[in-house]
């Protein structure tokens, strides 16, 4: 049995489309700052293969915050201003759907 | 509310190989009723808690189990993640106050080691938020270390500060046979164990286990009656939930069911505080257990670890989670027996117990009386 | 008439120096520098495929104009390594750009001209009228058996095309497209094998240089053109030496091929890698400059483009140009680059 069904992937596709989608954009791109941080070294099932991968609690303004990956650095820090990018969050084994969804990447 | 408490017994905690799921649960169940005085045919209902059972073991109804070992025909199962004990027994009390039973019996239990270490950490993630934090690779662990870090910097603490915690649970473990951990922590020992999350480290986390441990209830009339042997008293309890994802909460460094749940058990008892001896905090790591402290109202924000070194013996006397070992459905019940066994011991009035489910989607306080 | 209105381009972080390559595989590092001019080549990260970097490129091409994204009517994507055998890279695209649902789309492959292929589709529906805007994406994680001489350049990116039919947004109007193509077994994969096959020496003469230049002399020809009215040459890289020669063989000196050398420093990224040269080349064309593109797809055929720079170029918005993507980068062992490609 996969993990997602098609139904639940489809509902979740403009969540994790949505914030990427204008990156870089002047008048609705989003960035956010880095609230706290972890590194996960033991990783649940189906990110073995990523660990150690850093997760931040980002707040994006307005109140809204979000879960997620900090790719492409060794290292964050509280208050480090961050944008939305569209990476792979899980691969459903061989023959399962891909699974993409909002990272963040650090703004120098 | 004043639900006497007649009966109680724990299973030792740990690797238990040869006992399954349907063994722990008679082992509790018989052992409670003896120590009650009772038979299985005396109880009216038997709520049982349980978390994992059906991702464990493929099986699902414990009822039918209960039924099986202990005969007991009315049984309810509650399954609410690592809140499910402290939750089975408001139920229970519920079901005595409503005059639907004279006896209820409550028993939690979990088969944690069916599973591989990494195979049950799998599957102790559905207890946080799915949408969100599971889909892009979080876990408890992953969610309490972010808390950690924040609550570090909010309150300039070390990770050495917050291993009070630990060391105190640990110290305190020693001297109950039933728990799994029974040796002496210091910080080198914590700070060479592997990272888990950062700054979680893996001999910060408390482990999963088997166990079970049961209670049981009865009505203040039947007491009486009988002249039962009462070992307790349930006082007051409350339930309360919060947003499962820390992205939805106002302050990471609050679970603020777990404060919600603390306000209606003390309004339900008339109990405040001050008036507590012994506190079963959370520590399932460092951060939950300080945290369950400070909003059970015992100190302010940032002060839990200064409040355990002030009350060593006064927080987690049975060791805590983390030298007991956590045998997610049956820990709610495991604190209660642990507190009604060293209220009496220790001539120490009151005593209450804080159990959530994975980072505090929903928490369960119940306060007893000696 | 027809042209590019915007573009942009997206290359991984990481590197991979050629030299540690050669250490580990017992290669001669001087050779793969001298004989292939291959210093580096980019490497994607475990969760970055064709998908997330065609995304990453279109959105630097929308990033440049200000035009309502449901103007797009079709997204082509070009990829001998998209994300699903059947499932196309380019709805998912679309969809995550957010551009609606009324527009056409699919996948397309011509192993390293996918992408060239995927831009004639969107310059033929838009200068027909068919569609107002067009995507046209270039992107590979391209894969190269551990110890194989390919393990030097087989790299990864993507490069992204806008098109439209209107005037006043056209910054490189398209002057005129000669393709060609043949049954050439120069290169290729069955679908159930991980790594291609190629011909070695055969991949070059009969294959690179036949099409390449046919298909940049018919265009020139057919334009009335010669080397000496084009400022900018784009070809196909699988290295630094093949478009250097193919160059020489047409009559263009050095400073029309120049920028074909970025392949020296990111490597070959496969359909991305005209249409990166392309990109780069558009971060510093002038008004009034000619550039000619000529791709290369094994198997095998070429798509020539002529273009000419507007006026219109000076109004973009500032993006992320492509030396800036060359330069963002971060070096990794060999025994990264397996985590990242092997395991």
């Amino acid at each position: 049995m996969h993990r997602k069904s098609s139904p639940l992937m489809k509902r979740d596709n403009e969540r994790n489309y949505e914030l990427a989608r204008n990156t870089g954009h002047s008048n609705n791109s989003i960035t956010g700052t880095i609230e706290s941080f972890t590194r996960v070294y033991s990783a649940p099932l189906g990110f073995e293969n990523q660990a150690p991968y850093i997760l931040a609690l980002v707040s994006l303004g307005n109140g809204k915050k979000i879960t997620s990956q900090v790719v492409d650095c060794k290292e964050v820090r509280i208050g480090d201003k961050v944008e939305p990018c569209l990476r792979k969050v899980y691969v459903d084994g061989k023959d399962g759907l891909i699974h993409y969804g909002t990272k963040f990447r650090v703004i120098k | 509310m004043k639900i006497p408490i007649i009966g109680a017994y724990s299973t030792g905690f740990g690797d238990l190989w040869d006992k399954g799921m349907g063994d722990l649960l008679e082992e509790a169940g018989i052992n409670a009723l003896k120590s009650a005085g009772l038979t299985a045919k005396d109880v009216d209902a038997v709520y049982t808690a349980n978390a994992f059972s059906s991702k464990i073991s493929g099986h699902a109804p414990i009822c039918s189990l209960c039924f099986e070992r202990l005969g007991i025909s009315s049984s309810v199962c509650i399954s609410s993640g690592d809140a499910s004990g402290a939750i089975a027994i408001k139920e229970a009390a519920n079901l005595i106050m409503s005059g639907e039973a004279k006896y209820v019996l409550v028993i939690g239990a979990e088969k944690s080691t069916d599973l591989k270490t990494n195979e049950m950490l799998a599957v102790a993630q559905d207890t946080i938020d799915d949408k969100e934090e599971l889909f892009i690779g979080a876990t408890v662990q992953s969610q309490f270390a972010m808390i950690t870090r924040k609550y570090m910097s909010d309150f300039r603490l070390s990770r050495d500060d917050m291993s009070f915690i630990t060391i105190n649970s640990h110290k305190n473990g020693m001297t109950n046979k039933f728990a799994q951990f029974r040796f002496e922590l210091d910080v080198n020992k914590i700070n060479s164990s592997a990272f888990i999350a950062d700054p979680i480290k893996a001999l910060d986390c408390s482990m999963y286990c088997d166990g079970a441990s049961a209670i049981i209830l009865c009505s203040s009339g039947a007491a009486e009656k009988s002249k039962r042997n009462v070992l307790g008293y349930l006082l007051g309890s409350g339930i309360a939930s919060m947003p499962s994802p820390l992205s939805k909460r106002k302050s990471l460094t609050r679970i603020d069911s777990t404060a919600d749940a603390a306000a209606e058990a003390y309004k339900k008892s008339g109990i405040s505080p001050k008036d507590i001896g012994l506190i079963e905090s959370y520590d399932l790591v460092p951060v939950s257990g300080i945290i369950s402290i400070e909003d059970m109202g015992f100190a302010e924000k940032g002060k839990g670890i200064e409040f355990i070194k002030k009350h060593p013996q006064a927080v987690n006397q049975s060791g805590g989670l983390k030298s007991c070992g956590h045998a997610v459905g049956a820990t709610g019940i495991r604190q209660a027996v642990d507190i009604i066994k060293r209220l009496k011991k220790n001539s120490i009035k009151y005593g209450i117990s804080n159990t959530m489910n994975g980072t505090g989607s929903i928490s369960a306080v119940n306060i007893f009386g000696a | 008439m027809t042209g590019i209105i915007s573009y942009g381009a997206y290359i991984p972080k990481f590197r991979i120096k050629s030299e540690e390559i050669a250490k580990v595989q017992g290669h001669d590092p001087n050779y793969i520098l001298k004989e292939i001019l291959i210093e580096e080549k980019s490497v994607p990260s475990l969760d970055e495929d064709s998908m997330t970097m065609g995304f990453e490129a279109s959105l630097n091409a929308l990033k440049r104009v200000n035009i309502d994204r449901k103007r797009i009517g079709a997204v082509y994507s070009g990829s001998e390594s998209p994300a699903y055998a059947v499932k196309p890279n380019a709805s998912i695209i679309g969809e995550a750009l957010g551009i609606g649902m009324d527009y056409t789309s699919a996948d397309v492959e011509f192993a390293c001209k996918a992408g060239t292929a995927a831009m004639q589709m969107v310059f033929g529906l838009s200068k027909s009228g068919f569609i107002d805007c067009g995507l046209a994406i270039g992107s590979d994680t391209a894969q190269s058996p551990p110890g194989d001489l390919i393990e030097h350049t087989s790299s990864a990116g993507a490069a992204a095309i806008l098109v439209s039919n209107k005037e006043e947004e056209i910054i490189a109007k398209l002057e005129g497209m000669h393709s060609v193509s043949s049954d050439t077994p120069d290169f290729w994969r069955r679908p159930e094998e991980k790594y291609p096959q190629y011909a070695e020496r055969f991949t070059g003469a009969p294959a690179y240089f036949k099409h390449v230049v046919q298909s940049a002399k018919e265009l020139m020809k057919k334009t009335k053109t010669s080397p000496k009215d084009i400022s900018h040459v784009a070809f196909h890289t699988p290295n630094g030496k093949f478009p250097l020669k193919a160059g020489s063989m047409l009559g263009f000196d050095k400073s029309q091929l120049e920028s074909n050398l970025i392949v020296s420093k990111i490597g070959n990224t496969y359909s991305a890698a005209s249409m990166m040269v392309l990109t780069h080349i558009l971060d510093k064309a002038k008004e009034g400059e000619r550039i000619l593109l000529a791709s290369f797809g094994s198997g095998a055929g070429s798509d020539a483009f002529l273009f000419s720079v507007t006026k219109s170029i000076k109004n973009l918005n500032k993006a992320k140009t492509t030396q800036e993507y060359i330069d963002n980068k971060e070096y990794i062992s060999y025994g990264e680059y397996c985590k990242l490609t092997y395991l």
